[in-house]
């Protein structure tokens, strides 16, 4: 790359970077104005005075619990990711490692079922869960994920195929049961690529918006997400310094777990594509 | 080189693992244990007591004056307890978990989706307060009776009345050289009015308007009633959309949008404040007449003091009589829903809240005239809106109409304000009007086609 | 030459695999099966269903609110899948030269896709608001002086009519979420904001492209656009085929922001086809014809999963 080209590429990376981050970089600001500065034209750049009461107020809003709200999604979050990461890799180790009739079936069924959007459960899983008496409680968001969810069995089936046969096949011969090959040999070997399930699910459980729209009743089993639309279209409105000022709390584990992880996030993306 | 990259990965992935547990660990330590929310105004925990859940829509001071009465109930006696809790978009929110199977106790809905919940069989009968004596067909407001009663049956309770008045803002009347005492009388007056009240900045832009039909924008369907409609046929369940009168009604929509330039509006709309803060379009100046409820006049009291005695508030002129031939009444209604656990402690809680001092002291606080026929002395003089007595006169006029019980409403409503909102943005007026008429004769007769088919079903079983 | 698959295997196959075993019957067949049955229904959850045939079917041939839900999800999913596509695949191609600081770069395009969807919704609502967004405070003086300074003058010269000339001067910018067409552009153009996993897929095909491809290719005096379409491009066509598929069924599933930002208006400009199923069941309880429409769905998406594969075969390339 000669000079110029060099130079063509910065400018263009950093309208890309200034395109991408401007959006968040908006928020942040709003969050930090009053009501009358934010709606002010032309718009006011630096927010002055940095009025840091917004995230209180947003905080100390009894409509608006946070720490409920968060400690629901974390919840379901993490048992979301726990289920996940056991079922998922459970199954994918069966579809890679055993040699069973029907493996190939239910490795097309894997396939498919990724392809069914969710409106078409939503009724009948409704239904179902009014049956088990679910309705009302955090159960619907997460037990699925402890029986297998197709795209991180797909995703492990992957990794576990690129560990050689001989290993497992070495432990058999030695008297190991599959459990413990599974457990001893294949999860430590794994590990990064269980983390990847575990965050992507992770991830999942704390944006899903539509499942705990339907699921979740009762106000005080909400989650972030669910939260921060009914914070927006309450009664009387909110006005956009606390939105954002909101927006700014629910985004901010995430931003956080994501520069924690990032390695992994990368990675984990990265190979979803391949094959 | 690879073998490193991923010994550097798993060292990461490790790093990320125990990143993880600490902030779910860390997480559950902050926010710990909650007290249970179970606790009397005292701070004492309740023992032995049925658990009655309540939802409440309203949120800020008007939930409180809500919670103060359940405060009442609760330290009144020593079986009951009511645990209420504010929920955003109730209605739909209710209708979902009484199809869930979970529904709570009690709740406070918006009188529009009445006869959706009625027919759905979502509403458990009140016909025992009936029966009782608790309540009879002359304790509440007429039209606040018909909309808790729409079939003979009673389902629900009347919280709050909401009927609709012209507000108007007498600084602005001077400013624009009318007289700040003298309301429009005719929807003529209105419009011209409206035309003096409008200012307009260099650029073209709007700096003020006197009138826009769709600010605010949730009276969409109602405007036909000025104009001498009845849209619900009580008898037959059809409703009347294509009329003479409601033609004339987004008729006289449409014009205010063709004068002012609709992208110009919309541009200015969307500049405005939320509706509970100090940059509502009327509270701030930024439109001079409204139609709106009656709580409007609380939030002017909260939000801009200073406008307090400089507007007025009447009823709204209509185009056959004078104002308040016709008016628009809306109506917050308790209701218990189906599959409700404690039917008989709510039932218990209903008879408190219809208590006279109850519902005056909630309908003061909320700025609204009470759904009693009887009324006292002191609730007129309490309430803050200077302007309760218009709002009583019109809520007890025997001219009011309010939203039909049909099952299909909550459709026909969504349609007509999507039918509003393309007149306003120049759609021809007579063929949304039909287009409307069409889909609410389908919707009916489709409604009715199944309840036919069920009732064979069900007499074959 | 088959292996003979003893019995404990077997059992342990099955046994590994049990979790999804139960799961497929209890939250994939038998919920499919049941939405199929109410789909012929007439079912409000709160009375038991009756069977009333292709009612529902038929009805949803004239029912205007589906046909509105469907031609909208159809011109988003035919706009915003090829142009996330494109748009993901350049910035990965810029993102991917060797130049300083670029994992910077790469971290600021990726962060949006994490960002929770209603919480995107919230942000672009504030940035299209009309009259005090930043979007417009900042299209405002480019309008006015694109209109006074260039377009007028030009249709002047080229003989524009006066009202023409005169209302290219007042050009203003659009009121986005109270504009039916606007609306449908600003949510196609918030689906650009969140490109970055797709990104990120392209990056990491982009680095399995061998070197040795380009360096033989630059040797034989090929420029780079001709390298990008005849070895870039074939060599990461899996890729773009894994982008388009995810692409496809993620478009035909679109609820969050849209819900959030525009609930579907104005008028129903902005309404998608799983909005209106959501409507339909949970706003008034009209099960049945939300799971014919559910069906319709999952037939119109594998139909195009079907379309795609089967184009495949001409166009990917596998090494």
């Amino acid at each position: 790359m000669n000079r110029k080209q060099r130079l063509l590429t910065h400018l263009l990376l950093l309208l890309a970077a200034a395109a991408y981050a401007a959006p968040l970089l908006w928020m942040i600001d709003t969050s930090l104005k009053r009501e009358v500065q934010a709606v002010q034209i032309p718009p006011v750049i630096i927010p002055h005075p940095l009025r840091w009461q917004n995230y209180r107020h947003v905080l100390g809003d009894p409509q608006f619990d946070f720490s409920l709200f968060a400690r629901n999604t974390l919840i379901i979050a993490s048992l979301s990711a726990l289920g996940a990461m056991l079922s998922s890799s459970l199954v994918a180790y069966s579809l890679a490692k055993i040699r069973w009739r029907g493996r190939g079936l239910v490795f097309g069924i894997v396939l498919a079922s990724m392809m069914i959007p969710f409106p078409v459960f939503m009724v009948p899983l409704y239904r179902i869960f009014r049956e088990l008496g679910w309705i009302g409680t955090n159960l619907p968001l997460w037990v699925p994920a402890f029986f297998g969810i197709p795209f991180f069995i797909f995703l492990l089936r992957q990794f576990y195929l690129t560990i050689p046969r001989e290993l497992s096949e070495a432990a058999l011969m030695d008297g190991c049961s599959h459990f413990g090959i599974w457990w001893r040999i294949m999860l430590p070997l794994t590990r990064p690529a269980l983390l990847v399930v575990g965050l992507f699910s992770f991830m999942g459980a704390w944006n899903n918006f539509l499942g705990p729209l339907v699921y979740l009743t009762h106000q005080s089993s909400f989650t972030l997400s669910v939260a921060l639309q009914v914070y927006q279209s309450r009664s009387g409105g909110t006005s956009y310094n606390l939105l954002m000022a909101a927006s700014v709390l629910i985004i901010a584990p995430v931003l956080v777990l994501f520069f924690l992880a990032q390695k992994t996030f990368i990675r984990g993306i990265a190979t979803t594509g391949l094959k | 080189m690879e073998a490193q990259e991923s010994s550097r990965f798993a060292r990461a992935a490790h790093r990320v693992a125990i990143a993880m547990v600490a902030i779910g660990a860390a997480a559950m330590f902050v926010f710990g244990d909650r007290p249970s929310t179970h606790i009397l105004p005292d701070g004492a925990p309740i023992h032995h007591r049925v658990v009655v859940s309540y939802w409440e829509e309203w949120t800020g001071f008007e939930g409180r004056a809500m919670e103060h009465i359940v405060n009442e109930f609760n330290t009144s006696q020593h079986h009951i307890f009511i645990n209420m809790v504010e929920v955003s978009n109730v209605n739909i929110k209710t209708l979902i978990s009484t199809a869930g199977g979970d529904p709570p106790d009690l709740v406070t809905i918006w009188s529009g989706i009445m006869g959706q919940f009625i027919s759905y069989h979502a509403l458990t009968s009140l016909d025992t307060l009936v029966r009782h004596h608790v309540v009879t067909d002359h304790t509440f407001v007429p039209f606040a009776w018909k909309l808790c009663a729409p079939y003979g049956r009673l389902y629900g309770l009347p919280a709050t009345t909401d009927p609709n008045a012209l507000y108007w803002n007498k600084l602005l009347f001077a400013k624009a050289g009318l007289n700040p005492n003298k309301p429009p009388t005719t929807l003529k007056q209105l419009a011209d009015m409206a035309a003096r009240l409008t200012v307009i900045k260099p650029d073209g832009t709007i700096q003020r308007a006197g009138f826009l039909p769709m600010e605010p924008n949730w009276y969409a369907s109602d405007w036909g009633i000025y104009f001498g409609n009845h849209i619900y046929n009580f008898k037959t369940g059809y409703f009347r959309i294509d009329t003479p009168q409601e033609l004339a009604a987004y008729r006289w929509l449409q014009s205010f949008s063709k004068r002012l330039g609709y992208q110009e509006v919309d541009s200015f709309q969307s500049g405005f404040g939320q509706f509970n803060s100090p940059l509502n379009p009327f509270i701030d100046g930024q439109v001079a007449m409204e139609l709106q409820g009656p709580f409007l006049a609380n939030f002017i009291n909260r939000n801009n003091p200073e406008l307090v005695g400089h507007y007025g508030v009447a009823p709204f002129p209509t185009s056959f009589g004078p104002p308040g031939a016709a008016t628009f009444g809306d109506c917050d209604i308790w209701v218990i829903p189906w599959g409700a656990k404690h039917v008989k402690a709510a039932l218990q809680v209903l008879k408190f809240f219809i208590q006279q001092k109850n519902l005056e002291y909630l309908n003061d606080k909320q700025a609204k005239p009470s759904p009693l026929m009887k009324t006292s002395a002191q609730y007129i003089r309490r309430n803050p809106n200077p302007y309760i007595r218009v709002f009583d006169r019109i809520s007890r006029n025997p001219n009011v109409q309010s939203l039909p019980p049909s099952p299909i409403w909550p459709r026909v409503n969504l349609q007509m304000t999507v039918m509003a909102n393309r007149i306003w943005m120049g759609a021809s007026v007579i063929d949304q009007l039909r287009h409307a008429q069409f889909l609410a004769d389908q919707w009916v007769q489709r409604e009715n086609h199944l309840a036919k088919l069920r009732i064979k079903q069900e007499l074959r079983r | 030459m088959r292996e003979r698959i003893t019995r404990r295997e077997q059992l342990a196959g099955m046994a590994f695999a049990a979790p999804y075993l139960i799961g497929v019957a209890a939250f994939l067949v038998y919920p499919l099966a049941m939405s199929l049955y109410y789909s012929f229904c007439n079912y409000s959850m709160l009375q038991p269903a009756i069977w009333i045939g292709w009612t529902n079917y038929r009805h949803l041939l004239t029912d205007h609110a589906f046909h509105t839900a469907l031609w909208n999800t159809i011109i988003y999913a035919a706009i915003s899948v090829p142009f996330t596509l494109a748009l993901s695949l350049l910035l990965a191609l810029l993102l991917n030269q060797p130049v300083r600081s670029a994992g910077i770069y790469r971290t600021i395009v990726f962060m949006p896709s994490l960002v929770p969807l209603v919480a995107s919704a919230l942000i672009w609502q504030w940035l299209f608001n009309a009259d005090k967004g930043l979007i417009n405070a900042a299209l405002r003086p480019m309008l006015h002086t694109l209109g006074r300074r260039i377009l007028a003058p030009l249709a002047g010269a080229l003989g524009a009519g006066q009202a023409t000339v005169e209302s290219l001067r007042h050009i203003t910018a659009p009121v986005w979420l109270g504009d039916p067409h606007w609306a449908m552009a600003a949510i196609i153009f918030i689906s650009f904001w969140g490109v970055g996993q797709t990104v990120v897929i392209f990056l990491a095909g982009l680095q399995d492209v061998p070197r040795e491809l380009h360096e033989a290719a630059e040797m034989d005096g090929a420029g780079a656009i001709h390298r990008f379409f005849h070895i870039t491009l074939p060599m990461l066509s899996p890729v773009i085929f894994f982008n388009l598929i995810m692409g496809i069924i993620g478009s035909w599933q679109i609820f969050d922001v849209p819900y959030v930002m525009t609930g579907g208006g104005p008028g129903r400009s902005t309404l998608f086809y799983s909005m209106y199923i959501f409507e339909a069941a949970f706003n008034q309880l009209r099960m049945g014809p939300a799971c014919a429409m559910a069906w319709i769905q999952l037939l119109i998406i594998l139909f195009l999963t079907a379309l795609a594969f089967a184009s495949a075969r001409k166009w990917v390339y596998y090494a």
